[in-house]
């Protein structure tokens, strides 16, 4: 439901962008800031900040979907580094843990789908705490795959921010109330 | 009728935006500029200390063994959670108030901790494991010492009780509350206080607890019943060791 905001006394106009009702003495729309009263240029700024603005949250949606992906890539490196434990190696313990951490990344992935700053922070320190309790029980593994683990935290640092301008943004264009943002 | 706080226009109370000059009218502006990183990087930097800490301390043999390491290693990480303290000692005050503090709440929590503390005895006896390897703290590095009990109290029940509460229902929650909603910052917090515990199996019991800490922390907006809880928790578990039972 709009609540109109409107001088009883005063003409009324009806906002192009919203259909909000306005007073027509009025240079903005009082629910989304169309100019109203502004000019054919100032409407169409304000038009393609929208479209910036969409734009922009889409960039930051693809930049969340990639950093699950590498959640998911993260599980199964795990379940298949738990089954060579197991299988290769005879080392039930690690195997045990590996496929712990296993489901534990499949876990934040599904979490992702409904909180992905949430779910990509905790990734993020699962993957961080994993590394250093490593490199503290074997300091030769510091030299060791740094290509790989620059692109994980670069992705995770990347998520996580895209994450958060994901609502950011998603708050900002239901304000300006978009077509098809939004509760309208 | 109110007036924009920029152009001074007349607007009504419903407008979200002034009609006058466009300025955006609510408390959030949706072109605030801010780094998620700001608010994280305090958050992850304490995590991080503690966490080479208590990997050093598990991991290698750097830090004496027995009472005097665990004497060590508590010192620095009363240490490391005060500095943090310090530095987020005024925001942090609200959550010490007593006021509001209700015996039902109080009395739920304490039963419910022990409840757990007992479920948690049984389960890890059942999966073959004994508390000693699965809890950080341990009684066996006290049964030298000139008052056993008394020290594992301290180091087990107090110390826990007072500074990791601080630590993960006081600034990190705190923090993670500025840039997530706070059911997910329970979620978070819950995790990553039991991923500091470095113990796979013992996830199994960390993270229902560190939950249940945080939803009494989200819920209730006060330290007090994390702190009994986590007391009463570490207590029984301390209690059942000296007791051999389960």
């Amino acid at each position: 439901m709009e609540t109109s905001s409107v001088d009883s006394s005063a003409e009324t106009l009806a906002c192009e962008n919203c259909q909000a009702v306005n007073s027509a003495t009025q240079k903005f729309c009082s629910q989304c800031s169309f100019p109203i009263g502004g000019t054919k240029n100032e409407q169409i700024a304000f038009r393609s900040n929208i479209a910036v603005r969409t734009r922009m949250l889409k960039e930051s949606e693809r930049h969340v979907s990639i950093c699950k992906k590498l959640l998911y890539f993260l599980a199964g490196i795990n379940l298949l580094l738990g089954l060579y434990f197991g299988f290769a190696a005879d080392d039930f313990p690690s195997m045990i843990s590996s496929i712990c951490v296993a489901l534990l990344f499949l876990i934040l992935t599904a979490w992702a789908d409904r909180n992905p700053f949430g779910a990509i922070l905790t990734a993020f320190i699962v993957y961080l705490t994993l590394n250093v309790v490593n490199i503290i029980d074997n300091p030769a593994l510091l030299s060791r795959g740094i290509p790989s683990k620059i692109i994980c935290t670069v992705l995770f640092v990347g998520g996580i921010r895209s994450a958060r301008q994901v609502t950011l943004q998603r708050e900002a264009l239901e304000k300006l109330k978009a077509p098809g943002i939004g509760n309208r | 009728m109110p007036a924009c706080p920029k152009c001074q226009g007349l607007i009504q109370e419903t407008d979200a935006f002034c009609g006058h000059c466009g300025n955006p009218l609510a408390a959030t502006d949706p072109d605030r500029r801010e780094d998620v990183f700001d608010v994280l990087t305090p958050t992850l930097a304490y995590y991080f200390i503690t966490l080479l800490l208590l990997g050093i301390y598990k991991l290698t043999s750097v830090f004496p063994e027995g009472f005097e390491g665990i004497i060590v290693i508590t010192a620095i990480d009363v240490a490391i959670v005060i500095a943090f303290w310090g530095n987020y000692f005024q925001s942090l005050r609200p959550l010490f108030s007593l006021r509001g503090l209700s015996l039902k709440v109080m009395a739920f929590t304490i039963v419910g901790a022990m409840v757990g503390s007992v479920v948690v005895s049984v389960v890890a006896k059942w999966i073959n494991l004994s508390i000693q390897d699965d809890v950080f703290y341990s009684t066996y590095m006290f049964q030298d010492t000139a008052y056993p009990f008394l020290f594992s109290t301290l180091f087990i029940a107090v110390q826990p009780a007072i500074f990791e509460e601080v630590a993960f229902r006081g600034f990190l929650f705190d923090n993670l509350l500025k840039v997530t909603p706070g059911k997910s910052t329970v979620y978070v917090t819950g995790f990553v206080f039991a991923i500091i515990h470095l113990n796979i199996i013992s996830l199994l019991w960390l993270v229902p607890l560190g939950l249940a800490l945080g939803f009494l922390r989200g819920r209730y907006n006060t330290l007090w019943y994390g702190m009994v809880a986590h007391f009463t928790y570490n207590f029984s578990l301390t209690v059942f060791e000296f007791l051999s039972w389960f």
